[in-house]
């Protein structure tokens, strides 16, 4: 077959080509690619340097919101309040104030990534203007203003008391009820059947709450989760798992629920992702994966399936 | 509807940019986590620890809090938003290294920590930080710049004085250098570097 694009051109849609965009040029690089070892090397460093890094968690996402907000805050409050609150003076024009280093509070963030429940009062408030507001204007459009204050008072109420007090069935009932969270199954589940049931009762309000895109936004804080509400034999191996996911998908995957089961006669740590297959925006299939229970090395199973209706 | 979707969502960034300097603080805040998690990712790969890339990450933002009225449209808000976080995460290696020269231009920044200075940079950082740092300073300004900034080849030429055609020849080379050095056993007879 005739090669249709030289070296230079090959280089410049490499990118693209991993991240799986570059289209109706794909065929011509692959093409190019196989006869082509200069370019075949170009490709493998561009991989490795381009190997997805793990997100932030959602202990260091709220160290870096309150670091940023030290240094931003106006006397109107919380630069990165759950809502927008007209300013009176152009906020640019204030002088910052440097925040203490996040590289010096390394031990705090390690500790944090276990512990995020038990975080200070005022930064609960920062994790909620980050990411719990998200769930305060589920179909209502944009709202009042007065409405949406009132609403995220209530989100940052229910954050500080839920960091004292966990829910005891690992479910987490502290968002608010009406978008969908991902759940912990309480008592183990005898087959990954019945755990591909009972997360598919789940995933449909998921699909029609979350698109694509804040599924990308939401998964290192929905794996969080889920890994706060798994009994605490499993919560590490949720996360070091569901991130042996999340690594590996340029599709949006939302973590949704986990349980304990026996695949095998082995004990298995069953995680189920809603995800998207690209081009598709909406979150249409689920994706269920076993790992026994300990170890993130290989898998016992991968089913994916189309989220029923 | 969300608060994304919905007051926020659609506004483009630089929509966004322009609403900040008026006064509207929830555009920032929308800029933040629009670009947080691909700043940290950034500042991750040149640093190649996580507690510097979350400095560097909010250093960028306190940078964009106050710089929001210098953005002149030139480039794309991202390009020039991810230029702050390079020379964030930049400025992360030196405060690990203090007797790293210090440049005041910061345009300037990148060309000028030199690849030895980088390689001597004490503590922890991935495998791909490393490679990164062993890189000729040319190639790994490019490398940086393009694959882990976004930033166009023409604009990197442009920054770096440089014709185009180098621009793309140091971004190719650098990426079969990192190759070779990531995978020790990569063969060089399939990653003829040329230099």
């Amino acid at each position: 077959m005739t090669e249709t694009i030289d070296h230079d051109t090959c280089s410049q849609l490499l990118r693209p080509y991993l991240a799986g965009e570059a289209g109706d040029d794909a065929p011509a690089i692959a093409e190019h690619l196989d006869h082509c070892a200069q370019c075949r090397a170009e490709l493998d460093g561009l991989r490795m340097l381009l190997t997805p890094v793990e997100g932030l968690s959602s202990g260091e996402r709220e160290l870096l919101h309150a670091g940023i907000d030290r240094a931003t805050r106006s006397t109107s409050g919380s630069t990165l309040r759950a809502v927008p609150v007209p300013s009176t003076t152009p906020a640019a024009g204030r002088p910052p104030q440097r925040p203490p280093s996040l590289a010096r509070q390394r031990s705090r963030t390690r500790t944090s990534r276990r512990l995020a429940p038990a975080l200070s009062a005022a930064a609960a408030i920062v994790l909620i203007a980050s990411g719990i507001a998200l769930f305060q204007h589920q179909g209502t459009g944009s709202g009042s203003s007065a409405k949406q204050v009132t609403a995220a008072r209530g989100a940052a109420q229910r954050a500080q008391s839920s960091s004292k007090a966990p829910a005891a069935n690992g479910f987490d009932r502290n968002g608010p009820t009406s978008l969908p969270l991902p759940r912990f199954a309480p008592a183990a589940v005898p087959s990954p059947a019945v755990a591909e049931t009972q997360a598919a009762s789940m995933l449909p309000a998921f699909a029609d709450a979350y698109s694509g895109t804040q599924a990308h936004r939401l998964a290192a804080n929905f794996l969080q989760r889920l890994s706060n509400a798994a009994p605490e034999a499993l919560s590490a191996q949720v996360a070091t798992c569901g991130h042996s996911v999340l690594n590996l998908r340029t599709a949006a995957t939302l973590p949704a629920y986990g349980a304990l089961a026996r695949v095998g006669g082995q004990r298995a740590l069953v995680l189920v992702f809603a995800t998207s297959s690209p081009p598709a925006a909406r979150l249409t299939r689920l994706d269920l994966v076993a790992w026994p229970v300990g170890s993130c090395d290989h898998q016992l199973l991968h089913r994916s399936a189309a989220i029923g209706r | 509807m969300d608060r994304f979707d919905g007051e926020l969502g659609p506004a483009s960034d630089e929509d966004l940019l322009r609403r900040f300097t008026k006064g509207e603080e929830a555009a920032f805040s929308e800029l933040v986590r629009r670009h947080e998690d691909k700043i940290f990712a950034l500042a991750y790969r040149i640093t190649g620890d996580r507690a510097e890339a979350l400095d560097a990450t909010q250093e960028t933002f306190i940078s964009l809090f106050r710089r929001a009225g210098s953005f002149r449209g030139e480039s794309a808000f991202a390009t020039w938003l991810y230029r702050i976080g390079i020379n964030a995460a930049y400025d992360a290696l030196r405060r690990r290294r203090p007797t790293l020269e210090m440049h005041a231009d910061r345009d300037e920044e990148l060309r000028s920590s030199s690849a030895s200075a980088m390689e001597e940079v004490a503590g922890i950082r991935s495998d791909i930080a490393g490679a990164l740092a062993q890189l000729p300073l040319e190639y790994r300004e490019a490398v940086v710049m393009h694959d882990l900034g976004d930033i166009p080849y023409e604009e990197i030429a442009t920054l770096t004085k440089v014709s185009l055609g180098t621009v793309k020849s140091r971004i190719s080379r650098g990426r079969r250098r990192l190759a070779e050095l990531l995978e020790p056993s990569y063969r060089p007879e399939t990653s003829k570097d040329q230099r």
